[in-house]
């Protein structure tokens, strides 16, 4: 494409931010990693850690890692990190995909009320099956409720407050009855309202992660490529049908995978707000307008803020874990308040 | 290509009792640039969407270079037909050069084409449109007129056989509205069909090839210059009394508005 | 297009090898310490000092199956569980409870020391696994149930009981426990004492016909004020103190907000409050004053009990001392 071209090139003024942008996130991300994997309430040491890992892959450098080493590390602080890492990557990428479909830099999963929507289908779920229940009724519910948001969004189509106030009005419709089933539910199997609206990454196993991800790749790569699509959306729906795109299916395909994306990870650990908000905004600012680098960019960002809000979630008060979601609105809650207060984004 | 790049028959569009286009037959062969003219609401810029495919007509086909608009693909129209409209937002964070190259969209998965091509298409439509100073500079903080001359641009750089063009002078100043005309002209020149909704009875007096007069949804005339712009005609549809002289260094006739 | 298909090949490959983890990865290991020693407890002497035991098995409520070897190193879940392992002697073994335990006080001073898991309901497994337990036990109150599967993948024996809420249910708990720890004849022993202290209780309390109603409200400051209906505990110590439980009367299933309107229905003679939450609250005056407390004939007749929460609530060892104390204040003048 013309990007190659020199008129084109020459006009892009954040190729010098994207490259010291990429070592730093991915520096960021292998420092999480290690935090994640050696620190927390039981006390294993690194040289144990590294054990566990060099086991796995079948290096012989290490001494025997302890049973309790290898439990500890590789049977849940492992899946944990993981989990973290893909549904932060996600969070952050439907975040940048929204934002492009709508144009509208406030768009943030959650508050347009598609969180809250999921976690009624991830609700039910988990009471008919556990885990893989919880995230199967999420993809569903959250579907649908990405649809919802579109036939809001098409009424108030022209401002951009509108759309957002009627998804936060949503989403606290939505918020009250995920409530209602969590009261009406079994405590024993249903996690409760706290974990579905605050998220937590507590119970992480590989099985939460085997389910989740299959649904996270899926639908990530979908996203990812539309990439380019994004960009020409960006000149509005009338300019970009003449340019050949099919808005309505684009718009219809991205929602649906967005929507399951969403669902996928709010059955896994619940909302975990801001997130899509935060990360997109940051990560524009540094690699512009462009969705193939920003979505890239708050894939990766987004995994390491959630890894990141799920350790200080971890450490902070033991043995009590904070929901990861607290952590990340209390970021993300000032940063939000204060994007309201600008007049433009650039 | 066939000899009539653009074919409109029994054209009707109506939304509830409102009837915006009646009965309208249009065609357009490459090489014309044919100027709509009308008053407010005699049905100009729905004639054009109904011409591009964006409104699906309530009676009636259209025919782009064969392809009817009805039942083509997107991708299929993006390649035979590209447009200017009043309707593009103003917050778009890419760079003018970024939007210009979003006009070579369409042939992305076109084999035929390369980066070159499309390059020089960008580089060739931002200098014919005066718009090369702009291409680092982000697209939303360009003024109403530079935006214009950036879309019509990134319309060039799209480079189709037919060319719809909807009030691209309307924001322009007076140089650039004349650099704009004479540069669609040179498009119809190289064999595109460019059909161009003006407010400017002038400008469509020199530059035009042919014009088509609209009124309440209609066409009232259609033909050359000298041909449409009477003043008995044009004083009935703008409800304004016109008077019509010879333009007094080029071939064409001078519309003027006078008392009475 | 490169890029894309690296990915996508990175993408599949990734999902295998998960679905390959997520199948083997967290199947139960139970860790069975060596039963090198057997036990030999006498059939008077009340308490078992070992802590390896003979190797048994146990199916709890959630029906896994844990084999237990090892007590010597016990981290409990529940208040009432915490109180009948230290009835039964064991109390040394405990390094770990949950953070409502208040009784008996070396249980408590574990409580205040940190050595606690936090909430039962929502366990961290590694705030869990820092204690190094050789045996985990709890109630079906207790989880997530992920984590309690994370507990076991790491080999802890963790079994959960069936929640008792009746008194009946006491000996249950008591005998089930002392199975576990493989104390069989000291669990006997404490069940018949407890179950005794019960009974006599429950004769007391017969001996008055006036079946008064009694609702249980669960305080705990301002925001939180709970009525407390059937199913819980507290049912069965006012059903066992011969009254009507009358939240349970009016159809209050579990705990429910306190309403004016629910405590309108239930109308109770007498409500009992826990001590703590009571007093953080501010008192019998504040109470008071919250709509639709003074309406009820309690209220007008000011008659409010208060109890610890735990000693009330928990239906463990100190239930007949509980019930007795109960009967003896709802009845003044009952027996001797």
């Amino acid at each position: 494409m013309t990007d190659s071209s020199e008129l084109v090139a020459s006009a892009d003024p954040y190729a010098s931010r994207r490259r010291w942008f990429i070592p730093a996130v991915a520096l960021g991300l292998l420092a999480a990693a290690w935090a994640a994997l050696s620190l927390g309430a039981v006390a294993v040491p690194a040289g144990e850690v590294l054990g566990v890992l060099a086991a796995k892959v079948g290096v012989d450098a290490f001494e025997d890692p302890s049973q309790q080493a290898e439990a500890v590390v590789w049977g849940i602080r492992m899946p944990r990190l993981l989990l973290a890492f893909a549904v932060g990557a996600t969070l952050g990428l439907v975040g940048g995909v929204l934002q492009g479909l709508l144009r509208n830099n406030l768009a943030d999963p959650h508050l347009l009320g598609i969180g809250p929507g999921a976690a009624i289908g991830a609700a039910i779920g988990s009471a008919a099956g556990g885990v893989q229940g919880a995230i199967a009724g999420g993809v569903a519910a959250g579907v649908i409720t990405a649809f919802a948001v579109r036939l809001l969004s098409k009424r108030a189509s022209i401002d951009p407050t509108m759309i957002i106030l009627s998804g936060v009005a949503l989403a606290a419709v939505l918020s009250a009855w995920v409530g209602f089933i969590v009261f009406a539910a079994d405590r024993s199997t249903v996690p409760p309202i706290e974990f579905w609206l605050l998220g937590s990454l507590t119970g992480s196993t590989w099985r939460a992660l085997g389910t989740a991800f299959a649904f996270l790749f899926i639908t990530s790569i979908i996203m990812l490529s539309s990439a380019h699509l994004l960009d020409v959306m960006g000149l509005g729906e009338a300019d970009a049908r003449h340019l050949g795109i099919d808005v309505d299916l684009v718009l219809t395909v991205l929602l649906i995978a967005a929507g399951a994306a969403v669902g996928a990870t709010v059955g896994a650990v619940g909302v975990i707000a801001f997130v899509g908000l935060l990360v997109p905004f940051v990560v524009r600012r540094v690699t512009g307008p462009s969705h193939r680098s920003l979505l890239f960019g708050a894939l990766a960002s987004g995994a390491l803020f959630v890894a990141a809000a799920d350790l200080v979630a971890r450490l902070l008060i033991q043995p009590v874990e904070i929901p990861v979601g607290l952590v990340t609105a209390a970021v993300g809650g000032p940063v939000f308040l204060w994007l309201l207060t600008r007049r433009r984004d650039a | 290509m066939p000899e009539t790049a653009v074919l409109a028959e029994s054209l009707t569009y109506r939304i509830g009792d409102a009837v915006l286009v009646s009965n309208v037959h249009f065609d357009a062969g490459p090489g014309a640039l044919i100027a709509v003219i009308g008053p407010n609401g005699a049905g100009k810029s729905t004639l054009l969407d109904l011409l591009a495919g964006n409104l699906r007509p309530s009676e009636g086909r259209v025919l782009l270079n064969g392809i009817d608009t009805g039942t083509a693909l997107p991708g299929d129209l993006a390649l035979a037909r590209s447009m200017l409209t009043q309707r593009s937002p103003v917050e778009i964070p890419f760079t003018a050069a970024q939007v210009v190259a979003m006009g070579r969209f369409p042939y992305r998965r076109d084999d035929t084409n390369t980066s070159e091509r499309d390059a020089a298409a960008v580089a060739e439509a931002m200098e014919r449109t005066d718009t090369t100073q702009f291409a680092a500079r982000i697209y939303a903080t360009l003024s109403g007129g530079e935006r214009t001359r950036v879309s019509l641009a990134r319309v060039f750089a799209q480079d189709t056989p037919i060319v719809l063009l909807d009030e691209p002078t309307t924001a322009l100043d007076v140089a650039h509205e004349e650099r704009i005309m004479r540069e669609s002209v040179q498009l119809s020149r190289r064999q595109r069909a460019v059909i161009v909704v003006l407010h400017d009875l002038n400008a469509a007096a020199v530059h035009a090839d042919q014009i088509v007069l609209m009124s309440q949804g209609a066409v009232v005339a259609r033909g050359r210059p000298r041909e449409v712009l009477q003043e008995t005609i044009l004083s009935d549809v703008y409800a304004q009394k016109m008077v019509v002289v010879d333009h007094p260094f080029r071939d064409c006739p001078l519309v003027l508005t006078a008392d009475g | 297009m490169n890029r894309r298909t690296t990915l996508i090949a990175l993408g599949i490959a990734t999902t295998v090898v998960l679905a390959a983890c997520t199948g083997d990865a967290d199947t139960t290991t139970t860790s069975s310490a060596t039963p090198a020693e057997t036990t030999t407890s006498s059939p008077t002497t009340s308490s078992p000092t070992t802590t390896l035991i003979d190797e048994q098995t146990f199916v709890g409520a959630d029906g896994v199956e844990t084999t237990i070897g090892d007590v010597s190193r016990i981290v409990s879940l529940n208040g009432d569980l915490t109180e009948i392992i230290f009835e039964l002697g064991l109390g040394d073994n405990v390094v770990g409870v949950d953070v409502t335990t208040t009784y008996p006080p070396e249980a408590a001073a574990l409580n205040d020391q940190g050595a606690t898991v936090g909430f039962a309901q929502q366990l961290a497994p590694e705030a869990v696994l820092r204690f190094e337990p050789t045996l985990v036990i709890g109630d079906q109150q207790v989880g997530p149930p992920e984590v309690i599967e994370q507990l076991r993948g790491a080999g802890v024996p963790v079994v959960i009981l069936e929640t008792q809420t009746t008194l009946d249910g006491v000996e249950t708990k008591i005998l089930q426990v002392a199975e576990i720890l493989g104390a069989p004849d000291a669990g006997a022993e404490l069940a018949e004492r407890v179950m005794g202290e019960i009974d006599a209780a429950r004769e007391l309390a017969a001996a008055d016909d006036s079946d008064p109603r009694i609702a249980y409200v669960y305080v705990r400051g301002p925001q939180v004020l709970l009525l407390f209906g059937a199913g819980m505990p507290t049912q069965g110590m006012i059903e066992g103190a011969g009254a009507i439980d009358a939240g349970a009367e009016t159809g209050v299933f579990g705990p429910v907000a306190m309403t004016p309107e629910a405590l309108l229905a239930a109308a109770p003679a007498v409500i009992v409050l826990p001590e703590a939450g009571l007093a953080a609250l501010g008192g019998i005056e504040t109470f008071l004053e919250i709509p639709g407390v003074a309406k009820t004939p309690a209220g007008q007749n000011d008659a409010f009990i208060a109890y610890d929460e735990a000693y009330f609530f928990n239906l463990g060892p100190r239930a007949g001392q509980a019930l007795d104390e109960f009967v003896r204040d709802l009845y003044p003048g009952i027996g001797g």
